[in-house]
This record gives C-alpha cells, sequence and structure tokens, in this order.
C-alpha cells in the first residue's frame, strides 16, 4: 500500500500528504469557506436550467454597438464581466470580510485586518477611464463616447429573447 | 525500470514548456498585471486569499505599475530557474520558492481578473514534485502528487453528484446557455450559435455530453488501485481538456502538465529491484 511505503520512507511527509488528503475531504464535504485555492473543485455541479435569466451587456463606442461573437474569448470576457464585477465588487467584498473576520480570527492577526485593505478605493471615473482603454485596446481605435447597456434574455421558442429592455449603466459610460 | 535522474529532468522540462505555453496564452491575451492594469479586486471565501489580503499588497498593486511588472517577470524566471536547477542543491529551494510565489500570484491575478485560480493548481502544485533531492523522495512525491490529481478529478465528477447537477436533465442546457449567453445573443445566425442551440433544444443530447464527462471524472477512481491505465486515462483527460475547450471555450490547457505525474509514476521505485 502507497501510504504504508511512504510513512516508511519518510514520516514528514507522509503527514503533508495525509493532511491534504483529509482536509481535502473536509473541506470538500463541508463546502462554504476554502482553505486554499487548490481545494476545492466543483466548477458547473449546481444546477442549470434553460429558464434561467441571462445577463448580456452591450457596448456603444461612439454609436456603433461592438460585436461580442466577432472578438477573442478575452476581450468577450474583459467587456462582459468586468462591469458585473465592478457593479459587485463592494457588496462581495463587504460580505467576504465579515466572513472572513470569524476565521482569521483564530490566527491571531485580526487586528491587522482593517476594512480599508479588504475594499477598493474606486470611483466610477476610474473604472470607466479603465474600461475605456480596454475598449480602445479591443476595437483598436480611440473612443470618444462610450455608453454600456444591460439587457437580460431568457430562452423562448428555441431562442434566447430579451425580456426587458435595454438598461443604460449610470456607472460606466462617457 | 526504476525512477532516475534522467526521469525527474524530462518531467521539469516538460513542466516547464506547459508553463511556458500557459505564460505565452496570458501574454498574448493580455492578462498579466502590467498589461491589464486591473483597477480593482473582487474578495473570495478563501483563508490563504484573505490571510494574503492582510499585508495590503492589493492596495499596492492596483497603482503601481512597477510591482505588477515585477511580478508578471518573477512568475516567468522561477519556473525557468526551477528546471535549471533540477538535480542539482538548488532544486529545492526553487521547488518551494516557485510553488509559493505561484499562489501568491495566482491568489492575486484571480482576484483581479475574471480568470479561475482553478487554472493556476498545477503551477502550485506540481513544484512540490521536485522538493526531494533523492530519487526515492522523487519516486514517493511523484506518486502522491498522481493521487492528489485522480482524487481532484474524482473530486469533480462527485460535486456533480453532491450538488445535483446530474440529476437535472436539463444541466448542460443551461450551463450551455450561462457560458455562452453573451455570444448567442450577439451573433444569433453564426455556425457556433447554431451548434449550442442545437444542443440547448435537444436537452438529452447534451445531458449524455454532461453525463459523459461526469462517468470520465469519476472514472479516475481506478487510478487509485492500479497503475495500468493510465495511458487511457491521459487520453480520457486530455479529451477533457479539448471538450472543455471547444464546447464551453474554457482553457483547462495549464492542467495538462499534471500528465506529467501519470507519464512517469509507471517506474519502479529506486532500490526496489534486487540485482
Amino acid at each position: 500500500m502507497f501510504i504504508k511505503r511512504l510513512w516508511g520512507y519518510n514520516k514528514i511527509l507522509c503527514g503533508f500528504f495525509t493532511a491534504f488528503i483529509i482536509s481535502f475531504i473536509v473541506i470538500n464535504y463541508k463546502w462554504g469557506v476554502v482553505a486554499t485555492p487548490v481545494q476545492q473543485y466543483g466548477m458547473y455541479s449546481t444546477v442549470f436550467y434553460r429558464a434561467d435569466t441571462q445577463t448580456v451587456y452591450m457596448i456603444e463606442a461612439d454609436d456603433k454597438m461592438i460585436n461580442c461573437a466577432g472578438i477573442s474569448l478575452t476581450e468577450r470576457d474583459i467587456l462582459q464581466i468586468y462591469p458585473e464585477d465592478y457593479e459587485k465588487q463592494k457588496p462581495v467584498n463587504d460580505a467576504a470580510y465579515q466572513t472572513m473576520r470569524n476565521y482569521i480570527k483564530y490566527t491571531g492577526l485580526l487586528r491587522y485586518m482593517q476594512y480599508d485593505k479588504y475594499s477598493n478605493r474606486i470611483g466610477d471615473k476610474i473604472f470607466t477611464d479603465w474600461y475605456k482603454v480596454q475598449v480602445e485596446k479591443i476595437i483598436k481605435s480611440p473612443v470618444k463616447t462610450l455608453k454600456v447597456y444591460k439587457q437580460h434574455f431568457q430562452w423562448k421558442l428555441n431562442k434566447l429573447e430579451p425580456v426587458d429592455t435595454l438598461t443604460k449603466l449610470t456607472y460606466l459610460g462617457t | 525500470m526504476e525512477l532516475n535522474r534522467t526521469h525527474r529532468k524530462n518531467l521539469a522540462v516538460f513542466y516547464f514548456c506547459c508553463f511556458l505555453i500557459s505564460y505565452c496564452w496570458l501574454f498574448f491575451n493580455g492578462w498579466l498585471f502590467s498589461q491589464l492594469r486591473p483597477v480593482f479586486f473582487l474578495n473570495k471565501l478563501d483563508l490563504s486569499l484573505n490571510l494574503l489580503f492582510l499585508t495590503g499588497i492589493q492596495s499596492t498593486l492596483g497603482k503601481n505599475h512597477y510591482l505588477q511588472l515585477l511580478l508578471d517577470i518573477v512568475y516567468i524566471v522561477l519556473p525557468l530557474l526551477l528546471v535549471i536547477s533540477v538535480n542539482r542543491k538548488a532544486q529545492v529551494y526553487m521547488a518551494i520558492l516557485h510553488s509559493l510565489f505561484s499562489l501568491v500570484y495566482a491568489l492575486l491575478l484571480s482576484s483581479f481578473t475574471p480568470l479561475s485560480i482553478l487554472g493556476f493548481a498545477g503551477w502550485i502544485l506540481l513544484p512540490l514534485v521536485l522538493i526531494f533531492r533523492s530519487e526515492r523522495g522523487f519516486y514517493f512525491s511523484l506518486n502522491s502528487m498522481r493521487y492528489i490529481f485522480l482524487l481532484i478529478l474524482i473530486s469533480t465528477g462527485l460535486w456533480k453528484i453532491r450538488a445535483g447537477g446530474i440529476f437535472n436533465p436539463e444541466e448542460m442546457s443551461g450551463i450551455l446557455l450561462k457560458q455562452h449567453a453573451a455570444y448567442l445573443v450577439h451573433a444569433p445566425g453564426d455556425w457556433f450559435t447554431n451548434c449550442i442551440n442545437y444542443l440547448v433544444i435537444h436537452q438529452n443530447l447534451s445531458y449524455l455530453l454532461y453525463l459523459m464527462v461526469t462517468l470520465a471524472e469519476l472514472s479516475f477512481v481506478i487510478g487509485f488501485f492500479t497503475k495500468r491505465f493510465d495511458k487511457v486515462l491521459m487520453l480520457v483527460f486530455l479529451l477533457f481538456v479539448l471538450f472543455n475547450f471547444l464546447l464551453m471555450r474554457i482553457n483547462y490547457f495549464a492542467w495538462i502538465a499534471f500528465l506529467g505525474c501519470l507519464r512517469y509514476a509507471k517506474y519502479r521505485e529506486p532500490g526496489s529491484v534486487k540485482t
């Protein structure tokens, strides 16, 4: 048996290996908080339905809509994911900060866990400027006016159909 | 045949090649810190990330271009130094340093970008295969990593059972819509859109794909009992990576580096063969 031979070779390595396996099983069973990023893999295991609402961002640079199907995967990720991430960064970071305080306190380092470190000091202008640069890189041309819209879609009659009208993002755009 | 120093060198070179491809992918897609210059981060319920954040590096990183550049350079230099130092005294220190730095880099990059930290697992774990200089140490660390890799794959399959995805006939259709919503909306008549639409409409077919992937992940349990099928498992994994890229557009190519463990685990423990 491998673990027996490992114990015979090096008890410390065997201890680390066993600890990793046990913590991996415990963390995977418990879910929730992760100890390290290499200890939990459950991608696309939760339940998804065809009727789930999908959010799509429409980016208009100088009155011209960018076709997200005509750009690379990375570029699409930048255009589609960052507006959503920016929108949720404050609530997500605040919630994570509150939750993780309960775990950090066991390390004795809680006094170093100041709120400022765990939140972004960023305003809409900084994000808009950064996003505009990304758009310019993607379309390879300077952008004077940038508008970003959000729209929700649902699978109906064998295709994705809009369920609301385009909503212009107030925090992003020039 | 016993595992030897040449195998270790070959494994390190294979690892470095995989790392280099992964780094080039980051570079050519503009995902490196110094290229993207991200301005905000997202925290996660991850203890190691929150311990790292205690240092305040995330605040400095968002503003300091030189720090971004430094991290990007160190990130490529360390695996290079590791592969150079293999079978030398410095190998052990380089392996530990590279693993720790990869952890820090991956934690930061995945909190500043939408990149999943899972894509960096190999660069955090695999250098640890080289933390022993002796041949026997290499044998045991290599085989330990092989078991960890198998466990990770099996756990992804088990999670699909535990979280309920496998019991949902609409699962794959729902996943495809979530994954490709922007594409489907922007290119309604495109060939890829038609393929995805076909799979979404024919949910039994798409569910069959999901079921096959789950079974493929669970099939890695056989590696716990025998090494005889490691070549088959390698092939299954390569198909899994390819399938993920073609249909899901998810890049798991970095995980191919783990196959080095399966490739070299077939060799015997040094000193075990009596002459």
